[in-house]
């Protein structure tokens, strides 16, 4: 990423500033940025920030909070996560992100991935903040992994290419890099990986052991240095591409529901991102609590207050009235986004694109075909019969999970749960054809 | 788009203008896709934009990329040294997720959603051009990674030009002898396969040329060994062709069903389908056609060891070859006989008719055919235990399937080439032949090949195809 060397400051009133000041894909990191705008109050009124850190200020050591989240792509989810991180160490936690798309090699991924995945990212957390772990315990757990990952090693009949590494002595960037080699080896596919993981598999209760004995020295070293406890956000978990099994489940489903125990089983607090499909799964409440999903609903923006909050999210950003010719532009914006930030952001941009002095109405106009053409091209023949029952009963059960996942369906949160048609697909023409057939005179 | 329409006609007239002014707005890094379906469209509107542009623009093509590493790797590493801010262009995805290829397509998406946050890395705008039917792909099932756009521009090929860019993106697939389904490797034929599907959506469905394509289609899934999805697409064209009353070509789907048939053992299928193609061509008068597919049967019967038949389907072909002085089809039909003789134990017929063969296919100039009479010549000699004159006719042969390209060819020749030093005990010889044999098989997806290769594997107490795979 190429760094600003002048800060910008928000709002921009030009329109070469305003296509990068709406950058559909950069999350606010930062807390205190000027553009973020808590929605909470639209969204159906909970706050993802507040009942999380709440429910994990009230879970007391042995226990550990455990916790889902889904949304809507682009609803904002990464920067709500942020907030919360932040939120969380303002009280006292030592809190470790861990961006799985970022941070694991993976291709296929596996319950096994997360696992070490979690604890090499706790172990490189806690060196870039300078605390030191238990050296011996260090080298029992990294002999123990060594040991586990030569013997399929040999197995393969290729190079030792980690007993080379044994020789020497542990310390936390070696464990980290023993780590990778466990979880490394990618590309999907690849028959190492597999083997690694099945040699692990077969020992599962005593990695979980050894990693939860690191995990609590961890905590131990943390309490010393004043933190109150540990907890860790996996994001972008929700990004697995959906995968039927052979035996008719689904690569979700086994994560999430069959290795829910293994998820839950290390010793700190803990935040997955799930994909959004799984709300409708009901085996999921059994195993990770009644209320263990936490979903971001989308914006209303049919409403007043979801206008207006979508509004102040666009002039926190840019100069209204010295970038559009007239104000109401932005409302024929905002009511095409179906309430997601994404969109909205996504809208602003097109409207910019070709246009150097201010955006008028023909701007405006042309960006809302775009989008329209954009999901129509999302929309096939076949999903007539399921846009049709969300048009009439404006609820969605487990078939509208592709469609959902897809954004061609909202689902909104006020007062009660309910999903419609994204504006964008409404205005589809041949949808809107066989949505609202001609009256028979 | 509706080109009627008033406003989505000035869409697209803004399109290319929209696309210049992204390239020079966009700072860092922004995710574009260009929608185009004919390649030769897709070099020229480049070339368009370039001269429009006036500053650098990176092109970096995924074609035969090696799957081995990320796609976002490959593409920071080469764009490290390359000018600041300069955008990059991406081709050939659509090469990652083939469409009937579940597992290679679920990898591409899984991985490029996962590591979506990578890309940003370029700190660049990224230009994704895709055909339209890739793009849709794309949208659906790595959506994700598509979600990441921040506009998507379609450039359809103009309707009148349109059969100029289908036939100029065809170059290349036309050229030489052999037919391309024979001569490319794997790799070429992925890339074909997805040139030719964007170009199925640049084509009127239900005409000559949609036809053709998707005939062309199933031979190369037919050549890389995915019969179900070289069955599909011949079904497909065969469908069209009858609809739009073509009985030749009709008559020619129906022939490579067989083909297909005959391919995975379902000789009542293949016979079925042949007895259809034949009782079009003699409707029709097609002669040249009739003899193929007399050949054709004859060859199933002969597979079932009903050596007769064989010979009386091949002695009807022969007739009509000769009628229409048809020397390349008699020479072939020679051919063929030869080796109903050779399993029926006629050894003198059986070579006489291989050099009346030999003699013909040298005087049309048809290399093919002699490069396969002279395959037939070694197994006459190495059959009577004659090493030495079985090898001197298979190194000929083997000379002229390389001199042809002929990938399909080569790989069957070295495998027979690798037998004979075996017998002979030169083990060393015969397994750097079959090595040969199993990486052109590999590459080009010869299925036959590696069933034969396998077996040879395991004839040598090792564990089949993965032997060669760890001598590689």
């Amino acid at each position: 990423m190429n760094k600003e060397t002048n800060p910008v400051t928000y709002p921009v009133s030009s329109v070469a500033e305003v296509y990068d000041a709406c950058h559909p894909d950069i999350p606010l990191e930062d807390v205190n940025d000027t553009r973020y705008v808590d929605l909470t109050a639209v969204r159906g009124g909970e706050s993802l920030v507040k009942s999380i850190a709440y429910a994990i200020e009230r879970t007391r050591s042995p226990n550990f909070h455990q916790q889902l989240v889904t949304g809507h792509r682009g609803s904002g989810k990464s920067t709500e996560f942020f907030q919360l991180k932040a939120r969380l160490e303002n009280h006292g936690y030592f809190v470790v992100y861990l961006d799985v798309g970022e941070t694991l090699d993976l291709g296929d991924i596996s319950y096994l991935d997360i696992l070490i995945g979690i604890a090499k990212a706790i172990v490189g957390e806690l060196e870039a903040a300078g605390i030191d772990l238990n050296e011996n315990l260090l080298t029992e757990v990294l002999a123990w992994l060594a040991e586990k990952t030569i013997i399929t090693e040999r197995n393969a009949e290729s190079e030792g290419k980690v007993s080379a590494n044994l020789g020497l002595a542990a310390n936390i960037p070696f464990l980290a890099k023993a780590l990778a080699e466990a979880t490394g080896h990618i590309k999907s596919g690849s028959k190492r990986r597999e083997e690694i993981r099945s040699v692990l598999e077969r020992e599962l209760s005593l990695l979980i052991e050894r990693l939860n004995t690191l995990i609590d020295d961890a905590r131990t070293r943390l309490r010393l240095q004043g933190f109150k406890d540990l907890v860790v956000i996996v994001d972008q978990l929700e990004k697995m591409a959906y995968r039927t099994n052979k035996d008719g489940t689904s690569n979700h489903k086994e994560l999430f529901v069959h290795h829910a125990g293994q998820l839950k089983s290390l010793h700190c607090h803990i935040i997955y991102t799930v994909p959004i499909n799984l709300i409708f799964s009901a085996n999921l409440g059994d195993t990770f609590g009644s209320d263990a999903i936490f979903v971001i609903p989308m914006v209303d923006v049919n409403k007043g207050a979801g206008k207006e909050k979508f509004r102040e999210v666009v002039a926190r950003r840019v100069d209204i009235e010295k970038v559009f010719v007239e104000s109401c532009l932005v409302d024929r914006l905002i009511a095409m986004s179906g309430g997601s930030l994404r969109d909205l952001m996504r809208l602003v941009r097109l409207a910019c694109q070709n246009t150097d002095e201010i955006i008028e109405s023909a701007d405006v106009e042309r960006a809302i075909r775009a989008l329209i053409r954009e999901y129509d091209r999302l929309v096939k023949e076949q999903d007539i019969p399921l846009l049709t029952r969300v048009n009439e009963s404006k609820h969605v059960d487990g078939s509208f999970a592709d469609l959902l996942g897809l954004r061609v369906i909202h689902e909104y949160q006020n007062g009660a749960r309910w999903a419609d048609l994204h504006p964008a697909v409404r205005a589809i023409s041949w949808i809107d054809r066989a949505l609202n057939p001609p009256a028979i005179l | 788009m509706n080109t009627d329409d008033p406003e989505a006609l000035a869409d697209r007239q803004s399109e290319l203008p929209r696309l210049l002014w992204v390239l020079r707005k966009g700072k860092g890094f922004g995710l574009y896709f260009v929608c185009c379906n004919a390649p030769a469209y897709r070099r020229e509107l480049v070339e368009k934009i370039k001269a429009e542009y006036a500053l650098p623009i990176l092109e970096f093509d995924l074609t035969g990329h090696d799957d081995e590493e990320y796609i976002d790797h490959r593409l920071l590493t080469w764009a490290a040294d390359k000018p600041a801010g300069a955008p990059v262009f991406l081709y050939g995805l659509e090469t990652l997720l083939p469409t009937r290829d579940e597992d290679r397509q679920f990898r591409t998406i899984q991985e490029i959603n996962w590591r979506r946050n990578v890309y940003s890395q370029l700190g660049r705008n990224l230009v994704i051009w895709l055909p339209e039917y890739a793009l849709t792909l794309l949208a659906r099932k790595a959506s994700d990674f598509y979600d990441w756009h921040s506009a998507v521009f379609e450039f359809p090929v103009p309707e009148a030009e349109k059969s100029r860019f289908v036939k100029q993106s065809m170059l290349g697939f036309m050229d030489g002898e052999t037919h391309a389904a024979n001569r490319m490797t794997l790799a070429e034929k992925r890339r074909w396969i997805s040139v030719l599907n964007g170009l199925l959506d640049e084509t009127p469905k239900d005409s000559e040329e949609y036809a053709g394509l998707l005939n062309d289609l199933g031979r190369l899934h037919h050549a890389s060994g995915k019969y179900s999805e070289a069955l599909r697409m011949y079904q497909k064209s065969l469908e069209v062709f009858h609809k739009l009353n073509n009985q030749e070509d009709e008559s020619m789907a129906l022939n490579n069903i067989s083909q297909i048939y005959q391919a995975q053992g379902d000789y009542d299928n293949a016979l079925k389908y042949l007895e259809s193609s034949l009782v079009i061509l003699r409707d029709i008068g097609f002669r040249d056609g009739e003899s193929i597919a007399l050949g054709n049967i004859s060859h199933i019967y002969r597979i079932q060891g009903d050596y007769e038949k064989a010979l009386s389907y091949l002695e009807d072909a022969l007739v009509i070859n000769h009628a229409m002085g048809n020397r390349e089809g008699e020479g072939t039909n020679l051919n063929s006989i030869s080796q109903i003789y050779s399993a029926q134990g006629y050894r003198d017929k059986a070579l006489n008719c291989l050099e009346n063969a030999l003699t013909i296919h040298r005087e049309v100039g048809n290399r093919i055919g002699e490069g396969a009479t002279l395959n037939n010549f070694s197994n006459f000699y190495y059959d009577q235990g004659n090493d030495d004159k079985a090898l001197d006719y298979l190194e000929q042969s083997l000379r002229i399937a390389r001199d042809m390209g002929d990938r399909a060819g080569l790989c069957a020749i070295l495998i027979n080439y690798g037998a004979i030093h075996d017998s002979q005990g030169n083990i060393s010889e015969a397994k750097h032949a079959w090595l040969e044999a199993y990486r052109i098989a590999t590459e080009i997806g010869h299925a036959e090949g590696l069933k034969a290769l396998d077996k040879l594997a395991k004839d040598l107490g090792k564990e089949g195809l993965a032997y060669w795979e760890s001598k590689m």
